[in-house]
């Protein structure tokens, strides 16, 4: 009967055991899902890259084997893949290991590219490539192709 | 005892508030610092209205001018530059900043500024502003680009926009000029010759330089342009480059398309688009109809090409002499020769009645001149020579003097006059 009385925790330590182990666990969940999306990509003042990709501006053509592309907007454009689509397949180029004529720097304000290029698809399809910080470095993202590609028959 | 536990609370409810807030705090900044990447920020534009014109454009040799026009309603502060050397490009990615005679304008790496030192939105609405640009080491220039830039304030900073909705695209013809040819004879400088226009007489055949070879030649107008047929898609096979034909030649291998042999008639030959055509005419002669298909038919130093191509003389004023159009006006001395200059030279067929005549006689409406009607007698004709200066005699029948006598012979007659100091003066009835 006298065990009965006795009382195993404070309220107040309970409460506080209660809490940390909730912090500590939506902690781990929180780190847990993180890792499972991808790391955030930024540019321009900590805006995600992804938004970035929106701003992307530029013009190309693809006449007599030459390959034109020039900035129009205001972010730069590192890199650009150029995926070229056949008869049921389709090979993926980048044109800054493809062409020795793709500014070191990427695209600026305004920059242009043009270079021989030899496509045997049916169509192309221009993606731009940026370049942000993350939490590990500079790296490179690619824009989505459905929603910023830009297609040429050729 | 249970009642008394039962009734004790674990911790204040301010207290409870207090950590149920701050927990919801902390959540709210790690979500925060989480998603606020993703918070959408204004894109970086020029504000609608923004616009830029090419008003009006010269080209010469080496140079290209350009106005360019505010027709907007915000200043503009520069601009990107870029022109294309082939027809047949649909983007200009040539960019001619650099090339930009105003050192002070240009932008690095690229871009024009308006109004030299200052970096601003200088150009205002309806204002115009004059570009020159030297185009040496370029070729022909088929279109030209111009994407206009601001200053504009962000986050504090001055950042160079761009205004990528209004770029505009103009087609000029801009191409690089020939120079004409040394005179090997000399050595020197190959005159007044006209590039392409005319012929080079002396020098040989006009060239554009040793920079307008292989895939250039000099057109008619004296401009180097390129000769590369660019084979347009087979649109039967989506983008295969059969068997086109591009002239004369067949081009199956999607290459640089030729015309074969253009073997023109008197002409150098040129293959610009497919099909042969008379890039420059041989010396002295001319293509002066235009069609290139029989070369250059017609010689030089004609009434029609006189000394050129299309130089005309005027009709019934004018002559062609030594490549120069010159008048065929003169004074007749020699009323009866008829179809003779005044010197007595044959009166070319270009020229029509329109000479001067002298001494009283008067024009014969063919283009000489004539004793007039009213000299109709012996008496009458020795006052018309009196008029003349010489003075009158006497008439007398003698058709032998008309024929064998010295003096002035006019034409057979019965009659002539003696006297004075000109006794042996014939004067022949008309």
């Amino acid at each position: 009967m006298k065990r009965k009385e006795e009382r195993g925790l404070s309220p107040v330590i309970a409460t506080v055991l209660l809490i940390t182990i909730v912090v500590v666990i939506a902690l781990i969940v929180f780190l847990w899902i993180r890792g499972m999306t991808q790391e955030a990509i930024t540019k321009f003042d900590g805006q995600n890259i992804q938004l970035v990709c929106e701003d992307v501006s530029f013009d190309a053509s693809y006449s007599g084997d030459s390959l034109d592309i020039t900035n129009l907007g205001n972010v730069p454009i590192f890199g650009m893949n150029v995926k070229e689509i056949g008869e049921g397949s389709y090979t993926t180029k980048n044109l800054r290991e493809e062409s020795l004529a793709w500014p070191e720097t990427g695209l600026n304000q305004g920059g242009v590219f043009s270079d021989t290029m030899y496509f045997t698809g049916e169509e192309i399809v221009l993606i731009p490539v940026l370049i942000g910080e993350s939490d590990s470095g500079r790296k490179t993202y690619v824009c989505d192709e459905n929603q910023y590609g830009y297609e040429i028959l050729i | 005892m249970f009642s008394q536990i039962k009734h004790k609370k674990a911790v204040s409810v301010i207290i409870g508030y207090v950590i149920l807030v701050s927990f919801v705090i902390v959540l709210g900044i790690i979500v925060y610092s989480w998603m606020k990447t993703y918070v959408p920020k204004d894109e970086l534009n020029c504000p609608d209205g923004t616009s830029i014109f090419i008003k009006s454009y010269e080209c010469s040799s080496n140079t290209l001018t350009l106005h360019l026009s505010n027709n907007g309603k915000f200043n503009i502060g520069g601009y990107f530059i870029y022109v294309t050397n082939s027809p047949q490009k649909e983007l200009a990615t040539i960019d001619i900043s650099r090339n930009n005679t105003d050192e002070l304008s240009i932008i690095r790496p690229t871009g024009i500024k308006f109004s030299g030192l200052e970096s601003g939105n200088l150009l205002k609405p309806n204002d115009e502003e004059t570009e020159i640009y030297d185009l040496t080491g370029l070729d022909a220039i088929y279109s030209v680009e111009i994407l206009p830039i601001r200053w504009q304030e962000e986050k504090n900073k001055l950042r160079l926009v761009s205004c990528k909705d209004v770029k505009i695209k103009e087609s000029i013809q801009c191409k690089k000029a020939c120079t004409p040819a040394l005179d090997p004879s000399t050595s020197g400088i190959c005159g007044s010759f006209v590039c392409g226009t005319a012929q080079n007489g002396t020098c040989g055949a006009v060239s554009c330089g040793a920079d307008c070879n292989e895939n250039f030649f000099c057109d008619a107008e004296g401009q180097c342009i390129s000769s590369l047929c660019t084979p347009a898609l087979d649109p039967s096979t989506s983008g295969i480059c059969g068997s086109f034909v591009c002239g004369t030649a067949q081009n199956g291998t999607c290459g640089a398309v030729s015309c074969g042999t253009c073997d023109l008639t008197n002409a150098l030959s040129g293959c610009p688009s497919g099909s042969c055509i008379v890039s420059s005419c041989v010396n002295d002669w001319c293509n002066s109809d235009g069609i290139d298909s029989n070369g250059c038919e017609a010689p030089i130093g004609t009434l029609s090409n006189c000394g050129s191509c299309g130089d005309v003389c005027t009709t019934g004023t004018e002559v062609c002499t030594d490549g120069s159009c010159t008048s065929c006006n003169g004074v007749w001395i020699s009323p009866e020769n008829t179809g003779v200059e005044c010197d007595g030279t044959p009166l070319p067929a270009n020229c029509i009645a329109n000479c001067t005549c002298t001494g009283g006689y008067v024009s014969n409406g063919i283009g000489g001149c004539k004793i007039p009607n009213f000299v109709n007698s012996c008496t009458s004709y020795c006052d018309f020579l009196n008029y003349n200066g010489i003075p009158p005699g006497e008439c007398t029948n003698s058709p032998g003097n008309c024929v064998q006598g010295g003096g002035i012979y006019e034409a057979f007659g019965d009659q002539w006059c003696t006297g004075g100091s000109q006794a042996d003066t014939c004067c022949c009835k008309l």
